[in-house]
């Protein structure tokens, strides 16, 4: 495609150089010929000589404009001889002997000899311009981007010939909102509104969409546009591209499968080495419910049965009974292999939940779990499941950085908090071994671990998970013993 | 005066099943006091005081001071209380802890509320038995303690199998003294013979004379 454009615009200069010669000829010959013509017609109808002088002049105007300056001269020259041969007495007899008789000559020369040189000039600029318009042309139609502009109501002006070869369309249905013809059902009101607003604010776009190619496959596009604005800062045009972003697309869907893949494997790990905990935490509402079940019988089979006693211990069964499901649900949910649905979240909540699910572990190893958390904190922008795994993840690593601390309160503390204008923050403090200023942001590189059972992942996941949120996790060793592991999230607008 | 109703004491942490094992056992007609932790047991208020008998149902598993640490505590500040641990994993090396630390019972939840009641019941019978034991020690303490310094000679001697005669010589005082205080001696610890005597000699702990 480029290189046939190229060629055809180099083909054009080469066929202009040669063409010089025959044009001057073929100008000379048409001047000589009208000058011809015209001495004929006015030589029969006598017309006197000044009238002549000045039609003489329109036509070498007319050749000067047309052609460079020989063929001026010579029709300048071919002129003068016929005026004075036809017009000026002595009939049919040139001479040259009074100052008088060179006027007519210098005056066709000079005017033949500027108009040539200005329109020579004005000709060549012309060109220049033609020039730097085709290759500017050329430019934008072989750079591989769909390039296109469109006027401040939105509807386009120019498309480039990729655009037009990427979606198959013809310039005129191009232009004619081809777009909406190109972008994909699913995609074209969402579009089409960020374009109005974009319009309607005058600010750049970015955006993606999915266009229909000419093969019919619909890929995403990233479309950016920006307005040029004249000097009352009135918007006059809008420049936009359009890149094809499918395969990019692909590949970050396909890391980010992947990312999700591993995170269920040590989330599955984790509740692995959590097994113990999550079992005596099922235990314990079925030990409350079998004492509860035992002790509503006595209560029924005594002499004088009890009922309001019963009762009660029947509503604690039901109750455990639920508090025994729930914590299953919430295990089944962290094993469960599910895509990222980020949605509103309470940041709190989900704490509550870790909490609860590690808080035995965590007694086992004679840690005590704490939480501090806002109450008026908003909800946030979030997988559930994720998140959960974050802190879950944080609040196993404290515990054990605890574990393997020499005598001191073992207080692991989950606090919440809103941070900076649109966040939330959520750090994990413990009172463990802490942490060596120069492996601070070692720890979070995949395969790094401390732990001598440990893969590794946790923390990698674990930030991956909360960059993907659009927030950060980091680490800071405390002012007394232990450290702090802390991360931001959005709040859900 | 009629024995205190017997009480008692359950720590979980869990408040579920604390509040199941206080149904279970008001179920059968005892009275239950729990606590949430082995801290707030120790911080009382306790309603034995009063001399009923009573046992503590434990955790094993407590966050802070754990179900073991509070044996041992209760041991050290004299807090008699005979203990049923309940834990939601029975391993043996804990568990053997807790037998050899003087637990009546350990069990692994679930369990059936025969196991339980049983265990307190028999609990709460040893308990009996020691409140028992040293109510009759304090009486015979008291009424050793009423007896003069001669008596208790007099006394210590007669259990160690001498005869009034020996007693009189070992003592330098005439025989009929000696029957005089040997009479206020089963008198006053209440004896009805002197076989009753040596017992209560070495309930006490009274040093017998061997080396005569």
């Amino acid at each position: 495609m480029f290189k046939r454009d190229q060629m055809r615009f180099f083909a054009q200069m080469n066929h202009n150089r040669t063409c010089g010669f025959w044009r001057s000829a073929a100008q000379c010959l048409f001047g000589a010929v009208v000058l011809a013509l015209l001495t004929y017609v006015c030589f029969r109808i006598q017309v006197n000589s000044t009238t002549v002088a000045l039609l003489y002049l329109i036509v070498i105007v007319l050749v000067s404009l047309t052609s460079d300056f020989i063929p001026a001269a010579f029709v300048s020259i071919v002129a003068y001889v016929c005026l004075d041969s036809f017009f000026t007495e002595p009939l049919f007899h040139i001479a040259m002997r009074e100052p008088l008789d060179f006027v007519a000559p210098i005056a066709f020369l000079t005017t033949s000899f500027f108009i040539t040189r200005l329109m020579s000039r004005v000709r060549k600029s012309f060109q220049e311009i033609q020039a730097l318009k085709d290759q500017l042309r050329l430019v934008i139609d072989t750079i591989p981007g769909l390039v296109w502009s469109a006027l401040p109501d939105g509807s386009a002006e120019f498309l480039n010939q990729r655009w037009l070869e990427y979606t198959g369309l013809s310039l005129k249905e191009g232009l004619d909102w081809g777009v909406k013809v190109a972008v994909h059902p699913d995609d074209l009101a969402r579009f089409m509104d960020e374009w109005r607003v974009a319009l309607a604010e005058g600010k750049p776009l970015e955006t993606e969409a999915r266009l229909r190619r000419a093969d019919g496959e619909y890929r995403w596009l990233l479309i950016r546009a920006v307005p040029l604005r004249d000097e009352t800062g009135k918007v006059v045009k809008w420049y936009g591209t359009s890149a094809d972003v499918e395969d990019l697309k692909r590949a970050e869907e396909a890391l980010s499968k992947s990312q999700a893949e591993l995170a269920h494997v040590t989330r599955v790990m984790t509740m692995g080495e959590l097994a113990a905990s999550i079992a005596h935490e099922v235990n314990q509402p079925l030990s409350a419910i079998v004492n509860n079940g035992s002790a509503c019988l006595r209560w029924l089979n005594g002499a004088a049965p009890n009922l309001d006693e019963a009762r009660e211990a029947a509503r604690r069964i039901i109750r455990d009974g639920n508090r025994a499901g729930e914590v299953i649900t919430r295990i089944r949910a962290l094993l469960r292999k599910t895509d990222t649905e980020k949605a509103r979240l309470d940041i709190n909540q989900t704490i509550q939940e870790v909490v609860t699910l590690s808080r035995n572990e965590a007694a086992r190893k004679g840690v005590t779990l704490r939480m501090d958390l806002a109450a008026d904190l908003p909800p946030v922008l979030g997988d559930r499941v994720q998140l959960q795994q974050v802190i879950l993840n944080l609040v196993m690593n404290g515990v054990e950085a605890m574990a393997s601390a020499p005598d001191r309160p073992r207080e692991l503390l989950v606090r919440s908090r809103s941070y900076e204008s649109d966040k939330a923050l959520v750090a994990v403090r413990d009172s463990g071994v802490g942490l060596d200023g120069q492996y601070l942001e070692k720890l979070f590189d995949a395969f790094y671990t401390t732990k001598p059972q440990g893969m590794g992942m946790g923390l990698a996941i674990s930030r991956s998970i909360v960059e993907d949120h659009g927030g950060r996790l980091w680490a800071e060793p405390n002012d007394g013993p232990g450290a702090t592991f802390q991360f931001t999230l959005l709040k859900y607008q | 005066m009629p024995e205190p109703e017997a009480i008692v004491f359950v720590v979980d942490d869990d408040e579920s099943v604390r509040e199941s094992l206080g149904g279970l056992i008001r179920s059968a007609g005892l009275r239950v006091e729990m606590f949430a932790s082995a801290q707030q047991f120790l911080a009382g208020p306790r309603s034995n005081n009063v001399g009923a008998p009573s046992c503590l149902v434990l955790d094993v598993h407590l966050p802070g001071l754990s179900g073991l640490d509070l044996q041992k505590r209760m041991a050290e500040v004299n807090i008699e209380i005979p203990i049923i641990f309940i834990t939601g994993r029975g391993d043996i090396p804990t568990t053997v802890r807790a037998m050899k630390a003087g637990a009546v019972e350990f069990l692994t939840k679930p369990f059936s509320d025969h196991d339980l009641l049983d265990a307190i019941g028999q609990a709460i019978e040893r308990d009996r038995a020691a409140r028992r034991r040293q109510a009759e020690m304090a009486e015979l303490r008291d009424r050793y303690e009423s007896l003069t310094p001669r008596e208790r000679e007099v006394m210590g001697l007669v259990v160690s199998g001498l005869l009034n005669k020996q007693v009189a010589a070992e003592l330098g005082i005439n025989e009929g003294t000696v029957k005089v205080h040997r009479g206020q001696v089963m008198h006053k610890m209440r004896a009805a013979s002197l076989a009753d005597l040596v017992r209560m000699s070495d309930k006490l702990g009274i040093p017998r004379a061997t080396n005569l």
